[in-house]
């Protein structure tokens, strides 16, 4: 990024260079959503807007990451307030956006979704950044600006409140003791 | 402490796992040229001034300084609002702008954008060529014998020698217009191959039945086109001119009022004939769903219709593109009137019986379950082995359980379990198939 060049160019090569990885982070966590343009909109002119607190610009997409979690989790809380006051049902449903042979498969990531929905802004991020997105446990530390200790804390929180949801859909409990290996649901 | 989970089977993703592979290309290249353009919109608007203003009094709050970067990226931001003119030609100006303002170019042409969403295709020495999303532009081109500029709108190219024009595009109404101020161009478009327009001439064409329509009025053509409708719609393309480049799905029944037509502004110079531009206006008729529109999108052109009206006018791609739309908008109520309507008139067809299934996946949520059940077994009696049918039958044994059909489910439990015995319901089907 060389200062004094065309406004527009900067952000289209920012974009351009890690708006795939920005994207990733933030369906990973929030889902097929219909606000993950506006997001990867938000998260870039926060970027450029910011760029001075920006202190080693060799961690530029750990940065947009952090900024990418910020947002999405301020998203998720929003709409966890809005539903709270409102009885708001959510952004719509989460249709997954492409076509599977494993129907079934596709009915319960919807459901995966929907269970999702019902954890805190926190720890839904926390789960998804490990469990979906794959990042390490230091990479979800830092992108969630928590200490390790509080993130592996959080994580247990999360995954066993998840775990405990899918236990009562049918559909999920089968899946989650295929893949643990059992045989009981 | 471990937030790893327990061992499991290698093969087997646990639904959480499964998230990370619901991901499609398409969707992914969608929504990252939507968030591209509406990040440059942004800039264009001043967004990262405004957010670093913002950030700015909240330090200031803080602690004093710390701006000096702050005000390159507000520099930067500004410098959205044009393509920098350098002297000379330009060697490469290549790029997408989308902005407010004005764009002058190094050859000395600009274009006043206005609202419009424009594109920079490509920008040089030799050729410039722009994209014109939506709405107004100005243009004032300067001519050059070595250099070539275009600007495309929708399916219309306009091939520009040297002049000053207007051109609207509205990609929702499908509606073209074109007001030439000075010198001469060249249109391309379905149904028209390079018609020149002179000064003076306004060029306009709507869709009308699957074909576009077009309208020429100023000093010459006014002498050989009557401005009447008849008149007007004697100046359409033969029958045999080549279809707009659209979606296959549209179909003439399905008629949606378009976007209100931005007309072209009064230019005293030209004498563009304002009163008989008004004069060949009418109300213009697009069919179907606009391409590639977004839920919002969808159900704004449906509501400006009449739900209604759409339901029994849209063609089976459209309907169910609409309950699609209105069931993620978790419009429930119109959802399943949508998908009722989509199986009374596309009986037999795949719209029609995946209706079946998806209003029974609503009906399901909603915890109407007998309706539910009903609806799941339509939709197995039509499709028994459809892309559907494991989850139909895996939640109408839901359904049943709760209602307390044990006979029924006993009996629909062994034949899950026969048909689908590794599927999602199976350990729920064990469970119940003994009477």
């Amino acid at each position: 990024m060389r200062a004094g060049t065309d406004g527009a160019e900067l952000a289209a090569a920012l974009y351009d260079q890690h708006a795939r990885a920005v994207r990733a982070v933030i369906v990973r966590v929030l889902g097929p959503d219909p606000e993950v343009p506006d997001l990867l909109q938000e998260v870039f002119v926060e970027a450029l807007a910011s760029l001075d607190r920006l202190e080693d610009p060799e961690r530029v997409r750990a940065w947009l990451v952090k900024i990418a979690v910020h947002r999405t989790r301020n998203v998720l809380r929003a709409r966890s307030r809005r539903r709270w006051f409102t009885l708001w049902s959510g952004p719509g449903e989460l249709e997954c956006p492409v076509e599977d042979s494993d129907v079934s498969a596709r009915d319960d990531v919807r459901r995966v979704w929907a269970l999702l929905e019902k954890l805190s802004a926190d720890e839904r991020v926390a789960l998804c950044l490990r469990r979906v997105a794959g990042l390490e446990l230091t990479e979800v530390a830092q992108a969630m600006d928590l200490s390790l200790a509080t993130v592996k804390r959080r994580l247990a929180k999360a995954q066993a409140r998840f775990d405990a949801l899918c236990a009562r859909d049918p559909s999920l409990a089968t899946r989650l003791a295929a893949a643990n290996g059992s045989t009981q649901p | 402490m471990s937030t790893l989970p327990p061992r499991r089977a290698l093969d087997t993703p646990t639904p959480l796992e499964r998230l990370a592979r619901d991901d499609a290309p398409a969707l992914e290249a969608q929504q990252l040229a939507e968030g591209r353009a509406r990040l440059l919109r942004a800039l264009a608007r001043g967004a990262v001034s405004a957010r670093h203003a913002q950030r700015t009094r909240e330090r200031r709050r803080a602690r004093a300084g710390a701006m000096a970067l702050a005000a390159v990226v507000a520099a930067a931001a500004a410098w959205v609002l044009m393509v920098r003119p350098r002297a000379g030609r330009p060697s490469s100006t290549a790029g997408v702008a989308t902005v407010e303002g004005a764009m002058r170019f190094t050859d000395g042409s600009s274009v006043l954008v206005g609202s419009a969403v424009l594109s920079v295709e490509s920008h040089d020495g030799h050729a410039t060529e722009l994209q014109l999303v939506r709405g107004h532009i100005r243009a004032q081109v300067v001519h050059y014998d070595d250099t070539r500029w275009l600007v495309r709108a929708g399916p219309f190219r306009v091939r520009v020698v040297g002049t000053r024009f207007d051109l609207d595009w509205d990609p929702e109404a499908r509606a073209f217009a074109l007001t030439l101020h000075e010198g001469a161009v060249v249109v391309d478009g379905p149904g028209l191959e390079a018609r020149s327009v002179r000064a003076g001439e306004h060029l306009r064409a709507a869709l009308e039945h699957e074909r576009y329509v077009w309208w020429l009025s100023g000093p010459t053509a006014a002498r050989s086109t009557t401005r009447d409708h008849d008149a007007a719609a004697a100046t359409a393309p033969d029958a045999t001119a080549p279809e707009p480049q659209r979606d296959e799905r549209t179909r003439a029944s399905e008629l949606v009022e378009p976007s209100a037509h931005r007309a072209p502004s009064d230019d005293a110079q030209t004498g563009a004939p304002a009163r008989s531009t008004a004069a060949i206006d009418r109300p213009s008729r697009v069919a179907g769903l606009p391409r590639g529109g977004d839920d919002t999108q969808v159900l704004r052109v449906a509501q400006s219709l009449g739900y209604a009206s759409f339901f029994e006018a849209a063609s089976p791609t459209d309907l169910a593109r609409l309950c699609l739309a209105l069931r993620r908008a978790h419009d429930d109520a119109r959802a399943l009137a949508c998908y009722e309507t989509a199986r009374r008139r596309f009986a037999g067809a795949d719209v029609g019986v995946d209706a079946s299934f998806f209003a029974a996946r609503i009906a399901h949520d909603r915890g109407d379950l007998g309706r539910a059940a009903s609806l799941f077994a339509a939709y197995l009696a039509a499709r028994p082995a459809g892309p559907y049918a494991e989850t139909a039958a895996g939640r109408r044994l839901e359904c049943l359980a709760q209602l307390g059909s044990h006979a029924a489910l006993a009996r629909e439990a062994q034949q899950y379990l026969r048909q689908f015995p590794q599927g999602a319901h199976a350990a729920f089907a064990r469970t119940h198939a003994s009477p």
